[in-house]
């Protein structure tokens, strides 16, 4: 028998692990026998080959040691009630660890139900209809590119009704401007759109009064919200009332009777109403719509109860289009079918004013949510096995007393569920306090009503058990483990290379998750300062904006301006097409010689005057402004600079474009200039001027003030505005602190990270302090010593610390190139973005570092300040 | 409720067949019978493979049921210096044995006609 052959290694290792110990010896013995045996006549290869085998057959319960889940037999209730009282008593005898235990834990705990209420809110629109399984909202795609608008126009809805059966049925929703009369008063109002018959059909809004089917037939039929109800008819009864309304489009006025009320639409819905009317009514108004295909305004829905038919549905509409377009019908031109759960977060792709969310910040959310929780669990497990010390002697008392292993992983796993449970309270009642100050943060509307569904209880049980389980497993499993003889003499092996390892690893981590954070929030810090202190193209400065929306007004702009020019404190006037920031409603298609035929490109339309880009202060790079002239000659364009680079020219004088149905000639270039968000790309835009009347033509009057005179300008021009007597009253706004408010969402954005970013690093400073006072208390007889020998505080406190900050160190050098390259890539978002300065890693590594101290700071100077004959008397 | 400790459970005298050929072979092999040796007279004489882990399982049962007794000894150094489990069957496991031998035998004897036809059926 040869002896230096031996069966696989690592599959002696395995089964050694396995078995139970009991029949150890005997079944590797007779593994043992069978290699050799084997090995004699057959060889070592066929040998080694058995002997896994042999392994592998071995591997079922009855062989397999018990020890891991012993612990689930000990829940009985005798025992659990046992384990209660022991947890409650342990929690009580380390009320410092166990406050820093629930404090951190409530804290990461709050913060995640928060976060949940908000993605929960987020990714629950639209799921109230009924038949919202089967609704598609029909969005115009570029089939290329994918992008494109929400907007579909007039016909779109009968054509696609006729030729696809699969289309049950069909509702569009066209929003309009409207100002509604009562006996003494006008009011201009949001939210009202002309609808189809079929409205209440496909959509689930409850109606208080009238019946689905017929509320919105009759042609003068109104529909009103509650609380327009409320606002316009007091308590009595709408129904049957008339209500005047003036189309302001169409300068008309109709007498509508009010047929239903429905109830408010909820918050979480895209589709947000106050008034609705029947579609057929908008005819009798805008007559020229009905066979207006590239007029796009409205929305379209379908529902298609049959989901596969939505693919073939969309296959077909390229040749549905060249039927009904025929050879205008605009190249890549289709239609998508989207569903409705995806229009509220899915719709990054089109554009147009629409509600709508960002997946974007959902994940990102989501992605804090559970850093913060994980932080917790850290500091959880953290303090548990710091705590081991203090402990090793009960534990050893209880083995001697005869506790298995399982009945003591299960105590300590009740202690952390206790922990768990006590902090899930107390982050519930947060929650519910500071609910309010958290909507309005994140300007939303959640409600603790929320908690009732219930998938939510799912979801918090689960939580539960989650992190008690995860943050207590390490910790009941390393407890348990000493060894009673050796933990009662009160030799506890803290130096375990493992251990300490471990709790080092994991403060690190904790850290790297705080550096990172830290990273993140300065970078957008500092993107949002690039962008508010950047230069838009124009000068700002004292710019007033007046929206000139009546249409007799309209007609009348030219008089407008020259009165307004005759203001006090007014230095300049111009008007436009398109207000301050532009929301560039008017986008035509564009071509020039030299265009392929296959390529369809637009740009957006702006109707100026003459002093336009005077009063705005934007230069020119080629050619020279428009001439005053009495008619408006809009064959002579100027054009922004994105349009030359879209084009492929150098230089853009004296060429000839076709824009929309007009033939222009490029008198004059102007550089790119912001006209709106900072953050977004500057399309090719062309400026000419255009006599009222026409959809782009001028509806804003822009006006540069004087800085000194702002209250008497102001009130001087609303004067004048006044004795025109037109039926929109004045109304105004600064230019500047209209581009502010575009960056709104992404201030409130920042806003809550920052919050979430302190929470998160804060729970780590608690998890720094708790580790800190325990290895401190490790160390109470080195730092007497080191005392009496001469050593200052200062150096004590340095050498104490070194350890901590080291561990920061390391934090920061994981965590800053991690940093650098996810908020690199977040940059990228951003059309124009500031760059990652080394600053940002500098004041990383300072904040962390300073933290760190202040964190240990209390603990540090109580231990080293301590008497050293006090620190050496405990023995 | 209280959960029911897996180690002792009662599962009463039920002898299964595999079980039975296990003491039978223990009894053939009278005073040599431990795992490795078990487990080569089963496969020689059933003609087919034993699966270890299954023969293992069998002895923990009937050690329960307490048909079968155990004790450790002879150490060789093929097994490493690893001790034997030499196995005996005890007086409840030959009762219940011959119990279900004369079971078998009765069954036997009740069938009317019992002949092998060379065709099939």
């Amino acid at each position: 028998m040869k002896t230096n052959t031996r069966p696989p290694q690592l599959w002696e290792r395995f089964f050694r692990w396995f078995c139970h110990p009991d029949f150890y010896e005997e079944l590797e013995g007779d593994l043992l026998e069978h290699f050799y045996e084997n090995l004699e006549e057959q060889g070592l290869f066929f040998a080694q080959k058995a002997y896994r085998k042999d392994v592998l057959m071995l591997f079922r319960p009855s062989v397999i040691k018990q020890l891991q889940f012993t612990f689930l037999h000990q829940i009985s209730p005798d025992m659990l009630k046992n384990y209660f009282k022991s947890a409650w008593r342990s929690l009580f005898a380390n009320r410092f660890t166990s406050l820093l235990n629930v404090l951190g834990l409530s804290l990461g705990l709050a913060c995640f139900m928060f976060i949940l209420l908000y993605v929960w809110d987020e990714t629950h629109f639209d799921n109230f209809h009924q038949k919202g399984e089967a609704i598609y909202r029909v969005n115009r795609i570029n089939a290329e590119t994918g992008e494109g608008g929400t907007v579909t126009s007039y016909p779109f809805m009968q054509a696609l009704q006729a030729s696809f059966p699969q289309i049950a049925q069909m509702v569009r929703l066209g929003g309009d401007g409207i100002v509604v009369y009562t006996d003494d008063e006008y009011f201009v109002e949001e939210g009202f759109y002309w609808s189809d018959s079929t409205f209440f059909e496909v959509f689930s809004f409850p109606l208080l009064q009238g019946s689905a089917a017929t509320v919105l037939h009759e042609p003068n039929a109104l529909v009103l919200t509650e609380r327009m109800a409320k606002k316009y008819f007091g308590v009595q009864d709408p129904i049957g009332q008339s209500l005047i309304i003036k189309i302001r489009d169409a300068g008309q006025k109709i007498n509508f009777k009010v047929s239903g009320v429905v109830a408010d639409p909820p918050a979480n819905s895209h589709i947000q109403f106050n008034f609705l009317a029947p579609i057929s009514k908008s005819l009798q108004v805008y007559p020229q719509f009905v066979n207006w295909w590239t007029l796009n305004w409205l929305h379209t829905y379908a529902l298609v109860p049959d989901a596969t038919a939505v693919a073939a549905i969309e296959d077909r509409i390229p040749a549905l289009l060249k039927k009904h377009l025929g050879e205008k019908a605009p190249k890549n031109l289709t239609l998508e079918f989207q569903p409705l759960s995806a229009v509220y977060l899915h719709s990054d792709h089109l554009s147009g004013r629409q509600l709508k969310g960002s997946q974007r910040n959902v994940f990102l959310f989501s992605s804090i949510a559970l850093f913060i929780l994980l932080i917790a669990c850290i500091n959880f497990i953290n303090l548990a096995t710091a705590r081991s010390g203090k402990r090793s002697k009960e534990v050893g008392v209880r083995k001697v007393l005869g506790a298995r292993r399982g009945q003591l992983i299960a105590q300590f796993l009740t202690e952390s569920f206790l922990i768990t449970a006590i902090s899930l309270t107390v982050a519930l009642m947060a929650v519910r306090i500071l609910l309010p100050f958290f909507n309005v943060l994140a300007s939303k509307s959640l409600t603790f009503e929320t908690f009732a569904q219930s998938g939510f209880w799912w979801i918090l049980s689960a939580l539960l058990v989650l992190v008690a389980i995860v943050a207590g497993l390490y910790p009941a499993f390393y407890l348990s483990r000493f060894k009673p003889v050796k933990a009662i003499k009160g030799i506890h092996k803290t130096g375990r290379l493992q251990n300490i390892s471990l709790r080092q690893a994991l403060v690190v981590l904790q850290f790297v998750i705080s550096v990172f954070l830290i990273i993140g929030t300065l970078t957008i810090q500092r993107q949002l300062k690039y962008a508010h202190r950047s230069s838009l193209g124009f000068d700002k400065a004292h710019l007033l904006a007046i929206p000139v929306e009546d249409q007799e007004a309209i007609s009348k702009i030219g008089l407008l301006k020259e009165e307004f020019g005759r203001g006090k404190g007014v230095a300049e006037v111009t008007m436009s097409g398109e207000n301050l920031p532009s929301k560039m409603n008017n986008n035509w298609n564009i071509e020039w010689t030299g265009l392929s035929p296959e390529r369809r490109e637009v740009a957006n339309v702006v109707a100026i005057d003459a002093d336009y880009f005077e009063v705005l202060g934007i230069p020119f790079l080629e050619g020279e402004n428009l001439r005053h002239s009495q008619r408006p000659d809009s064959s002579k364009i100027i054009v922004n600079q994105a349009v030359l680079d879209m084009i492929g020219w150098k230089k853009g004088l004296n060429r000839e474009l076709t824009i929309g149905d007009i033939k222009g000639n490029i008198v004059g270039v102007v550089d790119n200039f912001h006209y709106t968000s900072f953050h977004q790309d500057i399309e090719p835009t062309v400026y000419f001027s255009r006599s009222p009347g026409f959809f782009s033509s001028p509806d804003n009057l822009i006006l540069r003030i004087d800085g000194h005179q702002v209250k008497a300008a102001l009130e001087d021009l609303e004067q004048r505005w006044d004795a025109f007597g037109f039926e929109q009253s004045f109304s105004y706004a600064f230019v500047e602190d209209a581009f502010n408010a575009l960056y709104e969402s992404e201030n409130r954005f920042f806003t809550l990270f920052q919050i979430f970013a302190f929470l998160a690093i804060f729970i780590s400073c608690l998890g720094l302090i708790g580790l800190s006072t325990f290895t401190l208390e490790q160390r109470t007889k080195e730092i007497g010593i080191r005392k009496i020998l001469g050593a200052s505080v200062l150096d004590l406190s340095f050498m104490v610390s070194k350890s901590f900050l080291a561990l920061v160190l390391i934090a920061n050098v994981i965590a800053i190139p991690l940093a650098y390259l996810v908020m690199g890539r977040w940059l990228e978002n951003f059309s124009y973005h500031t760059n990652l300065a080394a600053s940002l890693a500098f004041t990383a590594l300072l904040i962390s570092i300073l933290i760190t101290l202040l964190s240990l700071a209390y603990q540090v100077f109580k231990h080293t300040l301590e008497n050293p004959v006090e620190a050496l008397r405990y023995e | 409720m209280v959960f029911n400790y897996k180690t002792n459970k009662m599962k009463g005298t039920y002898l299964g067949e595999f079980q039975e050929i296990v003491l039978l072979v223990i009894l053939i092999l009278d005073a040599n019978a431990y795992g490795v040796t078990i487990r080569k007279e089963m496969e020689e004489r059933m003609e087919r493979n034993v699966n270890r882990g299954a023969l293992h399982t069998a002895f923990v049962r009937l050690e329960e049921k307490g048909f079968i007794r155990s004790e450790m000894g002879g150490a060789t150094a093929t097994r490493g210096g690893r001790r034997k489990r030499y196995y005996t069957v005890t007086n409840k496991g030959k009762v219940v044995l011959e119990k279900a031998r004369n079971i078998r035998e009765k069954l036997w004897k009740s069938i009317p006609n019992f002949s092998i036809n060379p065709t099939g059926l």
